[in-house]
């Protein structure tokens, strides 16, 4: 795999999902994400070790990213949830891709749909536990499944589009060299 | 299977090594976390080359508010109302209050009559990655002599937010209405010119409005309630900011308009008022925000250094 590529796709895609809210629905906060459909596009094509290092970078980007509020006026990061939840969607489509039809557009979108669940489910799931020992976020584990979960069904919609953009620039990523290799 | 037996150690472990410091950075409270500060710092820089444009783009797409911004002159027109009426209004509060403190015989009469303050246009250079958080970051930092609670307005006396937290190049901005923005003090403004007013506390939705009730004056015994209602209270009334929680800065700003106004059949005295930025703004899209920074002597060597916004107003 081509690691600069990965890297520059990756940048605009956080570049994207940092800055273009336009997509937002509010009220709901439900927006889809650009970064996922590159994760389950690395995990479906690249040796599976690269797969999780990508995801562990790209998941920790994320975190980074993400500005927390917290209920004393100020913000926070966290770095970790994301991570983790990147690395268990990539498992997870790791563990599929044998069964899927790598190429079709289709199998980005339903695999990046379940992927954002998977990892909205992780998020949530550390910041309920952060929340439970005191830490001051206001955070509501309900709503904010409910909203990761809206959210991962609209990230079918960019994962679509990816769909056709990685496409075409796949001979850039330079998975034909890799399809030799053992996968393990 | 051989291969991995042949590994470095330090390979072979990496991952896993990885995932349990994850594991603890992910659990790990807080007050303890404030290193990650700095590393987010750099990722910020790295990613605001792409996010900057696409911010702009994304605004363009779908503006704050679909109301049209009027011409340039008609703007500073608007402009120079709306911070008039402002500066009235907090002459009336302060000679209120003056007559109170006249008539309770205090002395020491020391409030500044108003703060003077440097004003930065700045854009609105990112948000967070997550969705659900509606902080903003925003292109100018403690090199333009921003510091924590500065206070952010948009289009004239709008009240926009507070900056939470500060770098060196870039700031991030707590909107109004964000739910962790916790109370704010307000004043409705029963007629234009602001001499009869009501006091509230708002509370943000997190839908972009905020919430609160409103009083209304015991009515003199002998008096009807129905006659204590203000009828003035509707839809369309504009809240001001009179919370001494804020900066001097803040005081009188524009909190927004009274949406939608809800009687309480109970407490025929008490109303709940639900308060939307001016311009059915969306406090989290706009594309910049007015930084208005105290000029103090602390700050006033801050200010000399070359800013990091767009300009001084």
């Amino acid at each position: 795999m081509n690691w600069i590529v990965f890297l520059v796709v990756s940048w605009f895609a956080l570049g994207l999902e940092v800055g273009f809210d336009a997509l937002r629905l509010a009220p709901g906060d439900v927006a889809p994400s650009f970064v996922i459909p590159i994760l389950v596009y690395i995990a479906l094509s690249a040796p599976a070790k690269h797969a999780l290092w990508a995801a562990l970078l790209i998941g920790a980007l994320l975190d980074l990213t993400w500005i927390i509020p917290r209920d004393d006026l100020a913000e926070a990061t966290v770095i970790g949830p994301n991570a983790l939840g990147a690395l268990i969607a990539t498992q997870l489509v790791l563990s599929l891709r044998g069964m899927v039809i790598r190429k079709h557009p289709l199998t980005l979108v339903v695999l990046s749909i379940a992927s954002a669940s998977v990892m909205g489910v992780v998020v949530v799931a550390f910041m309920t536990l952060r929340e439970l020992y005191g830490d001051p976020i206001d955070f509501s584990p309900t709503g904010e499944l409910g909203t990761r979960l809206l959210s991962a069904l609209y990230t079918g919609a960019t994962a679509l589009v990816w769909a056709v953009v990685l496409r075409l620039m796949e001979p850039m990523f330079l998975f034909q060299h890799d399809r030799g290799m053992r996968r393990h | 299977m051989a291969r991995h037996n042949h590994q470095h150690p330090l390979l072979r472990y990496s991952m896993p090594a990885t995932v349990v410091l994850l594991v603890i950075t992910s659990v790990t409270p807080l007050r303890h976390m404030e290193w990650i500060g700095g590393v987010r710092g750099l990722v910020s820089t790295v990613v605001t080359p792409i996010s900057d444009p696409i911010v702009w783009f994304s605004r363009w797409l779908a503006p704050a508010s679909r109301i049209a911004e009027p011409e340039e002159s008609t703007r500073e027109l608007i402009h120079d109302r709306d911070e008039f009426r402002r500066r009235l209004n907090i002459a009336k509060a302060q000679n209120t209050e003056l007559l109170t403190r006249i008539a309770d015989l205090e002395a020491g009469f020391s409030r500044a009559p108003d703060v003077a303050v440097k004003q930065i246009t700045s854009r609105v250079i990112g948000m967070s990655s997550d969705p659900s958080s509606g902080l903003l970051r925003v292109r100018a930092g403690r090199r333009s002599g921003v510091t924590q609670n500065t206070v952010t307005t948009v289009r004239g006396v709008q009240l926009h937010g507070q900056v939470v937290s500060v770098d060196r190049l870039e700031c991030v901005v707590m909107p109004i209405t964000e739910p962790e923005s916790g109370l704010l003090g307000g004043r409705v403004l029963l007629d234009r010119a602001g001499d009869d007013t009501l006091s509230c506390q708002l509370a943000p939705t997190g839908t972009g409005t905020l919430r609160g009730d409103v009083e209304f004056r015991n009515p003199p015994a002998g008096t009807a309630i129905e006659d204590a209602i203000d009828a003035r209270l509707k839809p369309g009334v504009e809240v001001v900011l009179d919370d001494p929680a804020w900066p001097a800065s803040a005081q009188m700003f524009t909190i927004g308009l009274i949406e939608r106004v809800e009687r309480d059949a109970d407490q025929p005295l008490r109303s709940v008022i639900y308060v939307r930025p001016k311009d059915g703004l969306d406090l989290r899209r706009v594309r910049e925000v007015v930084l208005r920074i105290p000029i103090d002597d602390d700050s006033a060597s801050a200010a000399d250094e070359p800013a990091g916004g767009e300009g001084p107003e």
